[in-house]
């Protein structure tokens, strides 16, 4: 008797807070998954998903050393078709709302890829300035990063209010 | 590769081989030795390199410096903490007053002191004989830099905020130098940005190991120079003039 007491006890209290629970889990927003390009991916949307890390690891080890330069799981080619306009007509990955940054702010997962990596496609090449010369924006125009230099640059566009868990 | 492709690969190569030997001798066989499949790594049978005529290389001449800064996306600013991958050296004989100019880059060394010091793996040979970086393993501790005899190598100090070039992943606190433009090689290309871009046609890319080889063959009928040839590196980057 009693015990069925304490069981609908808890459960009382567990209805009560489960609205609680729900607008906590709501102020994160659901990354935007923007359609790439072609068809259909390289692998099953399921598998990349998960797996997408492993298979991008695999290739970079075999290409670097190896020289292997298949199409199939290269970083290169993730971007080619995945890369999306910002606001400035510029096609890339990285910005809110953008292919793998919305998805990694919403997975708390810092992407190290693109200190190093072009987040935009190779085709875009000739509207990157390399030059600093030709730059002509004024210092503003290229952020310097904050904090660790070692950090994703990924709070450029996001705020720490907009995107839980993300280390800025 | 199963065996069975491995076979089927060399069938196809010699009889492309056979067939260009009858029609344009030179060039088929030129063309089959430079291509490779995507999905094929790279081999030992071939050894990149450069010849570089130095009684050619002009004094004040930057033509092969800017086209790989070009190519690389470097800045091409020369301070002490920019890097460069090409530096233009200008000798000169204190007895005679003759000087010479040529351009330093990776030697592209067969025992590289640089891949010797690294302490995590992350300075290789390939075994094509190019010396790279990984640069998911670098980091940073510029031993290589260090042991390097030529002044090679350079380390990135600065944040390169999304200017690298899509072929050309480049960045902060990892070093650097010459590729031997091995994007390019590996496209099949045959040349590299600097070989290409040099007005006097001073620079000679190709394979030291293919008789067939305008590299080779210059390296067979004219007396080249190692630098340092003293360490016993045997370096890709050969001089003649000097």
């Amino acid at each position: 008797m009693l015990a069925s007491w304490f069981k609908s006890a808890a459960l009382g209290l567990m209805v009560a807070f489960l609205p609680l629970a729900q607008a906590s889990a709501g102020d994160v927003p659901k990354p935007v998954i923007q359609k790439g390009e072609g068809d259909k991916c390289v692998e099953d949307t399921d598998y990349m998903r998960r797996n997408h890390m492993k298979v991008l690891n695999h290739h970079r080890d075999k290409t670097v050393h190896e020289g292997v330069r298949t199409k199939q799981h290269s970083l290169k080619g993730c971007i080619d078709c995945h890369a999306s306009p910002n606001a400035s007509g510029q096609k890339t990955v990285l910005g809110k709302d953008h292919f793998c940054q919305s998805c990694h702010a919403y997975a708390a997962v810092s992407v190290d890829c693109f200190q190093c990596h072009s987040s935009k496609p190779a085709g875009n090449a000739a509207s990157q300035s390399i030059m600093p010369a030709q730059s002509t924006q004024g210092g503003a125009a290229v952020p310097r990063p904050q904090g660790h230099a070692r950090l994703p640059l990924i709070n450029s566009t996001l705020t720490v209010k907009g995107v839980a868990g993300v280390i800025k | 590769m199963n065996q069975f492709e491995q076979y089927r690969r060399r069938f196809i190569g010699g009889a492309l081989a056979a067939t260009g030997a009858v029609m344009a001798p030179g060039v088929m066989l030129m063309q089959v030795a430079h291509s490779r499949a995507p999905e094929e790594g790279v081999s030992s049978k071939h050894r990149w390199g450069l010849l570089i005529d130095t009684s050619k290389c002009a004094t004040g001449c930057n033509d092969c410096v800017t086209a790989c800064n070009t190519e690389n996306g470097l800045s091409g600013k020369t301070g002490l903490q920019d890097p460069q991958w090409i530096r233009k050296v200008e000798l000169t004989n204190n007895n005679t007053g003759a000087s010479h100019s040529l351009p330093m880059m990776c030697q592209h060394c067969e025992h590289p002191p640089c891949v010797d010091v690294c302490p995590t793996g992350a300075s290789f040979k390939r075994a094509d004989g190019i010396v790279l970086v990984d640069r998911h393993i670098c980091i940073g501790c510029r031993y290589c830099m260090m042991a390097c005899p030529y002044k090679a190598r350079s380390l990135v100090h600065e944040d390169l905020n999304d200017t690298q070039l899509a072929h050309m992943p480049r960045g902060k606190g990892c070093v650097e130098s010459c590729t031997l433009c091995m994007h390019k090689v590996d496209r099949g290309d045959g040349t590299t940005a600097c070989a290409e871009a040099c007005p006097e046609k001073a620079i000679v890319f190709g394979d030291l190991n293919d008789p067939s080889c305008e590299i080779a063959q210059r390296l067979a009928t004219y007396a080249s120079k190692e630098v340092r040839a003293d360490l016993g590196l045997n370096t890709g980057v050969r001089y003649t003039g000097i």
